[in-house]
Order: structure tokens, then C-alpha cells, then sequence
């Protein structure tokens, strides 16, 4: 290859390229400046919102993450809603409701005039499809709520009857959106439940559909024209996901957010010092645990002393809750007592069980040594044994998640707490999905957990505790249950509480199931974890839910927040001009670009001048 | 040797490469722990009746060698199935992500490597002097610190200090743009930052080959003879030393440019970018196997075709090669 490339050639091409480069950034920097920094100057009234989660998919029957919740329950209603206030069942979609006297016929009234986004009228022939289409093809995804509906009969235009095999107790908390009959029932009910996308836009009668769908960045959501709500302030809503909570958190301190969800700590307390945003320290329904392999009908890889529930209820007394609260949540939260937390539902739905003070298991590593010893642990030489075969008890895993710092920590001190009772605990942190094989393990086909003890947390969907206590029946090993708990006891006393309608029946029967929990420890309930939001003051209208202590958003089962904010009447005019830096980057620019050249020119004529050995 | 001798034995050699590297990338995933048919679906939120439909569609209830065997077959076909979070072909899912890193790990690399090797030819030139002693304690530096703590300092200094640039993501969530001009030059944007980062990390690399291989070639005997025949310092600088040390950057890039598919994950969580590293990792979390393989697959795909280009470009480049 013979090219004329001199010396000469040579500097003119790197002086070239040099210019090119520089003047690009330049230019690329100084155009980027001095536009304005909305890129749509629609005019619209845009809520941003920002969370760190990754909604999967539209369809609002494979949605399981609260972020698809969340984004369902604005494109659909559910028949009967939950309050803002304290999450009593409301009118949503159904104005009014009333059964027969035994609970299994279910009557609603269905509101007159509803559009779906299309501009079809809404009818209960919707309804009355949807429960159908859930119940006849097994929707898993709905079914938890479902259990127990025989069919669903639109009588006219606007009443549905629900008919039920059994009196239905949690029927007003079904979280079921309902979804146009005229799209879905043209979609094979195999493919609903799995593969169908539900591509935007989105056809639903909810205060906003999907029109934009961008995984892993963002989904668009564009008021409805038709909502039976009216006009809402806000004209279109954004979820942005971020990777980067850091990231979040600066961006809803710039203004870039509007309102943002799961906070880390240290910029939470940032934000809480920021003029013109609210920190919120969000209640929240659920619960976080330290689990147990309980499993006792098969074959199982588990340490056995585990499914002695004398043995675990001993560890009750070796679990600091308030030092977890304070050192592993940050304070974040409140001490956890049963798997139906207090205070977040309404009187009506809430069915908490407290213990009483001498009920209460205290944090006293002696009284647990000796309730082990006394179970048959006793104490050999520092290390526990079972006193029937005189060995030892063996390594006891303790999982936390590798996702969750606030596990991590918590794992710590259990850690700490056990191995001062003489027991050997294996500390380790995984990923969710290997923690959740080991919960699922089957070995050829047959299911044998292989675990011990983990930490995770339970976040709820509607406000019936229906759902919770069936984590612990016999029927849901293998399925939601991942202690594997099994007690006939337990088991009829559930079938009890789902069909008692009269609440003060139900609440006794509920009770005397968390009685039994809280004795038999397939679960230590350690916190009732709030969470960590932020809102901005240029918005007015924020509700709370429940009122005074929920959040604002990611509640799910309420969206009046979407609904009723609007931009703050007395709007501070603190917009920082951008363009007033273009003119201080052109010169930083300028000089950058001079020095580089001269830089570059200088060194070639040095090269010139001398010559190196 | 003969051209195209040469050249065959390449492209056999490459075929071979990505066959043994595909098939090990089956096996690979299917050691990995935990039940995909059980993953597909939220802690227990199925029945028995689910679970077999599901491991019906995804080929799980075959023995392992069929579930190779419908593997190759769909591989060859670019049918790699539907993932198994998102419900969507994983030609889809993949494919979505393909332009965003080529533009971010593309744009950071080829300015990476044009800074990197022109302060490394001149580092090595005036080696000693305060030219090379600052260029290479900066590229030191920055190659030395870690990917997030560098992106993380430039968010908080140009996106939250002085405001210039968004804190990331590929473009304005939600945006409606007047042109694919003004589209573009919001991705562009976006893109300044997360380039930035990436690159500052890979000056290194070349500055330091480049030093170092002009340093090497310098004390060479046809350096001496070509300063002799009077030749300027810029002609031996460029016509001679420069294209003989240019091999082992040569190597360098080619070796990056492979790599340059595999996304750059620490980058694309800091600057939120939808890249192929955030997804490997994502998928990875979640068990979605048949976007993991795809993934896989096509970033071991691109390092083995960039090292066939590299393969072509020595026979042009280093007349040893030929012989």
C-alpha cells in the first residue's frame, strides 16, 4: 500500500479532526442549552411520575407487579372500589349493590352512561363478561378474588347478578378490573391469561388509558375523553422507571418529577429539607417476616427442628423487633405483631388481632434458651442438641435478598441473635430467584423445599385478609404458601371465615386464626414497613390513602390522587431560565476549543523543531 | 499464504467458534438454579393444570438433549421464542435494545480510542516530558476509577449542580418531537453523558498500548536509518513509527469492538439507558431464559465477528501475515 501521507498531511488531518470534534461538542452543548427544557410545547398538563419499577405488559391479566396495578387501575375500573378515606368499599363502577340473605346472590347496579374510551357504552354486559371470562378460563391472575363465583348474569343494561356456591364474604373487596367485552372476547381466553400484550392504545373506562408503552422506560398514559369522572386537570401521566433511585430522587429535586415513589434513605432526608416537595413516610398494607420451612407432608430438605413449632415459637424471644425496626427499616415503619395489620383498613375490614401484654413475646434471649431447652433443645457444650437422638441440631440457613439492603441487615441481626442461643446459623444472601427455587425445589417431579429460614415481605392487593390468611392453608403448598404450613385446624376455620358474612362473626372466627399464627410461628411478622415518598408542592390535590398516614400513589387499589390533582393555583415563577447558561458554556467552550488547538498546533511544531534520540 | 486460503480457513474457523459457544450457551442456562415454568408466574399464582401448559410451550418437559435439539433448530431460524417476562417475541425485546448501546458504547469507544491514541502517540513521542506525565496520570486515573463513580460525579455536577444535561435515560419520557431533527438531538442529549462516562473509563487502555508500542518501535533500527536520510520528525513520527506500532491498539480496538455489543451494564443503570447490559442483567434476575440466551448468544456472536474482521484487516496491515 503506497499512500501519500506526508508529515504535512498527517497535521492537517489531526487539526481537521480536532476542529470537527471540538466544534461538534460545542455546538452539540450550546443547541442542547438553549432549548428550552420541554421538548413538547403542547401545553398540556403533564404529571411525571418516577419509581424504580418495570411494569411488564398492559394486559391487565398477566399484570402481577403493583406497578401494573397500579397503571390497570387507571385504564379500568373495578365494579366496587375502595375509599380514599379508609378504603371502604365505594361506588365505582357499580352504584349500588345488595344481596340475599344467606350471601351467595349478589346484586349491583351498574352506573348509567359510561363510555368505554372508544366511545362503546359501557354496559353490564361488561361485567357480567369479565367474571365470566375469569372464572370459566382460570385466570390465575384473578382468581384469588374470584374464588367461589358460580357465574355472573347481566339481568338488563344495568344490573349484574353474581351468583355465588357458597355466601362470599370478601365479595365488595374484588380487585377485578373490568375490560370491554367487545375487544376481549374476541381474544382467545389461553392467550389472555398469557401471551396477549394488550398493545396501547389501551381500550378501557378508567380516568386514563395507555398510549405509549416503552419497557424498561416508560409508559404514557393520555386522559380518557369519555370518563364517566369528567374532565380531569390532568391531561396526560408518565411513569418513568428509573434504574438509578440517586437519579430519581435529583430529578424530583430539579423539578423533572412530579411525584416519585421508594426513595432511597439518605436522599429521602435530603428531600424532606427541600422547599416545594413533600416527603411522605407512607403507610402501606403488608408486612415484612422472618419465614420458616415448615413442610411436613413429603419429602423435604429443610433442617427438620424447623416443623416443631414449639421450637419456633421459641424464637420469638430471641428476635429484638424494635432494634430490627430501628437498625434494618431506619425507623421506617412500625413494630409487626400479626399477618393482618392494624390501623390501614376500615373498621369494617379491619380484623388485626393485638396480643395482649402478656400475650406479647418480649426479646429475652434467656426465657428463649429455656422455652428450647424445655421443647427438647437443650444446651451441650454451647451448642444446641436434640435431646432425643443427642446430636446437634445442625446449620440453620438464614436467606436474605440480595434486592433488599433492609433484609440484609435484618438477616445480620437474627444471625447474631440465634447463634447466642447456641443454634448454628448459616447467613447468606441470595437473589430472589434462587431463594424462590429453593422454596420450590421438586426433585423428579415431586416438590421438596430446600430452605430454612428467609426474610421477605408480603404486599397486599385489595383490603379483605382473605387473601393473606390463605398463604397458610394446607392447599397452598406448592402454590402461595412458601412456609408450607399445614393445619387442619387452620384450614376449616379459613373455610369458616370466607363464607361468614356478618362482620363481628367473621372478625371472631379471624381472630382465633392469628391466634393460632402467632402461637404456631410459620412466620415472625418483624415490621410493618412504610414507604418512602416524595411529592411536589406545585401540585395541589394529593389524597391519601388511606387518609392521613397511605400514600399518594402506588396504592392500586386507590387512584383519586391521578384523578384529582392539579396544578397549585399560586404558582411560585421560580423557572430556571437555561438559556441564560448558554451564553457562559459558549465561552467555556470557546476557550476549551482555542487551548486544544493550540495545544495540538504546538506540539506538532515542537515535533519540528528538535529531534529525539 | 494463499488469499483465499487465508481467508477460508478464517471463516472456518469462525463458524466453528460460534457453533462451540452456542451450544455451550444452552447448557449453560439449564445449570443454572431454579425452575423457569415456575418463574414464569408470581409465587404461586397458578395450578398444576398452568404449569404444564407452560412447560409444554417452553419445550421444559422434554429430556435435555430434545430441549438442544429444538434449540439448534429454533437458533438457525432466529426463532428464539417469546420471553418469558414480557410475553414478546425476544427478536423484539433484543432488537430494541441493539441501537441504543451500539449508539452509546459506539459513540464512547471511537472517541475513546481516537483520544486515547493520539495522546498516546504523542505521549510516546515526548516520552518523559510534561505532555506524556500529564496524559497518562489523567487516563490512569480515570481508568483506575470505578464506571459508577464516575458517571455518578458527572450527574451530580452537569445534571443536578449546573443543570446541562438530563440525569438519563435515552430521551425525554413521553416526548412528542416537532422533527426527527429536534428527535434527535434529544437522544443526542440524553447520550452526551453516558458516552462521556464511558469513554473517560477507555482513554486508558489506548493511551497506554499506544505509549507503549511507540516507545518500543522508536529505538528501532529503521527509525535511525529514516532520521538519517533526513527525514522531519513528523514524517518518522507518522509514515514509520505510527503505522508499525499500530498493531497491538489495532488489536486493542478490535477486541473492544466486540465488547461494544455486550453494552456497558454499570453505565446503563447509573444513566438509566436501555441498553443489552441492563437487559442481560434483568433477564438474568428474573430466569427469562430465552431472552438470556439471545443475549448471549449475540454478544458472543459479535466479539467472534470482530475478531474475523481483525483477522482480514492483518493480512492488509501486516505483510508478515502474507508470508
Amino acid at each position: 500500500m503506497r499512500t501519500r501521507f506526508t508529515a504535512g498531511h498527517a497535521q492537517r488531518v489531526l487539526a481537521v479532526l480536532a476542529l470537527v470534534l471540538v466544534g461538534g461538542l460545542v455546538w452539540g452543548v450550546a443547541t442542547a442549552a438553549a432549548d428550552s427544557s420541554s421538548p413538547s410545547p403542547s401545553g398540556k398538563t403533564i404529571l411525571r411520575v418516577g419509581w424504580d419499577a418495570q411494569p411488564n405488559s398492559s394486559n391487565p391479566f398477566t399484570g402481577n407487579l403493583i406497578c401494573e396495578y397500579e397503571i390497570n387501575h387507571l385504564n379500568y375500573d373495578l365494579l366496587v372500589g375502595f375509599s380514599a378515606k379508609d378504603l371502604s368499599p365505594q361506588p365505582e363502577l357499580a352504584t349500588s349493590w345488595s344481596s340475599n340473605t344467606d350471601g351467595t346472590v349478589w346484586t349491583f347496579k351498574i352506573r348509567k352512561g359510561v363510555k368505554w374510551s372508544d366511545g362503546q357504552p359501557l354496559t353490564a354486559k361488561d361485567v357480567a363478561f369479565t367474571f365470566n371470562y375469569i372464572v370459566k378460563n382460570n385466570i390465575s391472575g384473578y382468581t384469588m378474588f374470584t374464588t367461589g363465583i358460580k357465574d355472573a348474569v347481566a339481568l338488563d343494561d344495568y344490573t349484574v347478578q353474581i351468583t355465588c356456591l357458597t355466601p362470599k364474604a370478601n365479595i365488595l373487596g374484588m380487585w377485578v378490573p373490568i375490560v370491554p367485552e367487545h375487544v376481549w372476547s374476541k381474544i382467545a381466553p389461553k392467550a389472555a391469561g398469557s401471551t396477549y400484550t394488550n398493545n396501547p392504545p389501551v381500550v378501557g373506562s378508567g380516568p386514563f388509558q395507555t398510549v405509549e408503552f416503552k419497557r424498561g422506560q416508560y409508559v404514557k398514559l393520555e386522559a380518557n375523553p369519555y370518563s364517566w369522572r369528567g374532565k380531569t386537570a390532568v391531561q396526560e401521566v408518565i411513569f418513568t422507571s428509573y434504574s438509578n433511585s440517586v437519579a430519581m430522587a435529583d430529578d424530583m429535586k430539579s423539578g423533572a418529577l412530579d411525584v416519585c415513589w421508594d426513595v432511597p434513605d439518605a436522599q429521602f432526608s435530603q428531600l424532606q429539607h427541600t422547599k416545594g416537595i413533600t416527603a411522605l413516610d407512607a403507610v402501606r398494607k403488608g408486612f415484612e417476616e422472618l419465614g420458616f420451612n415448615c413442610y411436613t407432608g413429603g419429602p423435604n430438605k429443610g433442617n427438620p427442628v424447623l416443623r416443631d413449632w414449639k421450637f419456633r415459637q421459641a424464637l420469638n424471644y430471641a428476635v429484638d423487633k424494635q432494634k430490627v425496626l430501628d437498625v434494618a427499616w431506619l425507623g421506617h415503619g412500625t413494630v409487626a405483631s400479626s399477618v393482618v395489620q392494624p390501623g390501614y383498613f376500615p373498621a369494617s375490614a379491619d380484623m388485626h388481632w393485638q396480643p395482649s401484654a402478656s400475650e406479647t413475646y418480649t426479646f429475652d434471649l434467656a426465657k428463649a434458651g429455656d422455652m428450647l431447652t424445655a421443647a427438647g433443645y437443650p444446651l451441650k457444650n454451647g451448642v444446641r442438641i436434640v435431646a432425643k437422638t443427642g446430636k446437634p441440631i445442625g446449620v440453620l440457613r438464614l436467606v436474605a435478598r440480595s434486592n433488599s439492603s433492609q433484609s440484609q441487615r435484618a438477616g445480620k441481626l437474627i444471625a447474631g441473635w440465634f447463634k447466642q442461643l447456641g443454634l448454628q446459623v448459616n447467613y447468606q444472601v441470595e437473589d430472589e430467584a434462587t431463594l424462590l427455587a429453593q422454596q420450590y425445589n421438586t426433585v423428579k417431579g415431586v416438590f421438596t423445599p430446600d430452605y430454612d429460614m428467609y426474610i421477605w415481605d408480603w404486599v397486599g392487593l385489595g383490603v379483605d385478609p382473605n387473601f393473606i390468611l390463605s398463604v397458610f392453608l394446607t392447599s397452598q403448598i406448592d402454590g402461595w404458601s412458601d412456609c408450607a404450613y399445614s393445619n387442619p385446624t387452620y384450614d376449616k376455620l379459613y373455610q369458616q371465615q370466607a363464607q361468614t358474612i356478618d362482620p363481628q362473626q367473621r372478625k371472631a372466627i379471624v381472630w382465633q386464626m392469628q391466634q393460632l399464627l402467632y402461637q404456631q410461628t410459620p412466620y415472625i411478622t418483624l415490621v410493618y414497613a412504610t414507604n418512602l415518598e416524595a411529592y411536589s408542592n406545585k401540585w395541589e390535590g394529593w389524597v391519601q390513602s388511606p387518609a392521613g398516614k397511605g400514600g399518594v400513589i402506588y396504592n392500586a387499589d386507590n387512584v383519586d390522587s391521578y384523578i384529582n390533582v392539579h396544578p397549585a393555583v399560586v404558582k411560585a415563577a421560580t423557572t430556571k431560565t437555561s438559556g441564560s447558561n448558554t451564553g457562559l458554556i459558549i465561552a467555556i467552550v470557546v476557550i476549551v476549543v482555542v487551548l486544544v488547538i493550540g495545544g495540538i498546533v504546538f506540539f506538532v511544531m515542537r515535533g519540528r523543531r528538535s529531534v529525539e534520540e | 499464504m494463499d488469499k483465499r486460503h487465508y481467508f477460508l480457513r478464517k471463516i472456518a474457523n469462525t463458524v466453528l467458534t460460534i457453533v462451540v459457544v452456542a451450544s455451550f450457551n444452552f447448557v449453560l442456562f439449564r445449570i443454572l438454579p431454579g425452575d423457569p415454568a415456575r418463574l414464569l408466574l408470581p409465587r404461586g399464582r397458578w395450578d398444576a393444570a398452568s404449569i404444564t401448559a407452560n412447560e409444554k410451550a417452553f419445550h421444559l418437559d422434554k429430556p435435555l438433549w430434545e430441549q438442544f435439539g429444538y434449540y439448534w433448530w429454533d437458533t438457525v431460524r432466529f426463532r428464539f421464542g417469546d420471553s418469558f417476562k414480557a410475553r414478546l417475541p425476544v427478536t423484539q425485546v433484543v432488537g430494541e435494545r441493539i441501537l441504543p448501546t451500539l449508539l452509546l458504547t459506539g459513540t464512547g469507544m471511537v472517541f475513546a480510542i481516537l483520544i486515547g491514541v493520539i495522546t498516546g502517540v504523542f505521549g510516546g513521542w515526548r516520552r518523559g516530558s510534561l505532555f506524556d506525565t500529564t496524559a497518562t496520570g489523567v487516563s490512569m486515573v480515570f481508568y483506575s476509577t470505578p464506571t459508577l463513580w464516575v458517571g455518578m460525579i458527572l450527574i451530580g455536577l452537569f445534571s443536578v449542580k449546573l443543570g446541562w444535561f438530563p440525569t438519563g435515560g435515552l430521551e425525554e419520557a413521553g416526548a412528542v418531537y416537532a422533527s426527527w431533527w429536534q428527535h434527535t438531538k434529544a437522544i443526542l442529549d440524553h447520550l452526551f453523558l453516558p458516552a462521556l462516562t464511558f469513554c473517560l473509563v477507555y482513554i486508558g487502555q489506548y493511551h497506554i498500548i499506544m505509549r507503549s508500542s511507540i516507545t518500543g518501535v522508536i529505538k528501532e533500527d529503521f527509525v535511525l536509518t529514516a532520521r538519517a536520510k533526513g527525514m522531519s520528525n513528523m514524517r518518522v513520527l507518522w509514515h514509520h513509527v505510527f503505522r508499525n506500532a499500530l498493531l497491538p491498539t489495532f488489536t486493542l480496538i478490535m477486541i473492544n469492538l466486540g465488547l461494544v455489543m455486550s453494552g456497558a451494564i454499570l453505565t446503563e443503570t447509573v444513566f438509566n439507558w436501555p441498553g443489552l447490559g441492563r437487559l442481560a442483567y434483568d433477564s438474568m434476575m428474573q430466569r427469562d431464559y430465552p431472552v438470556m440466551q439471545a443475549v448471549f448468544l449475540l454478544m458472543s456472536v459479535a466479539v467472534i465477528f470482530a475478531n474475523l474482521i481483525a483477522d482480514f484487516c492483518y493480512y492488509y496491515l501486516d505483510p508478515r501475515v502474507q508470508a
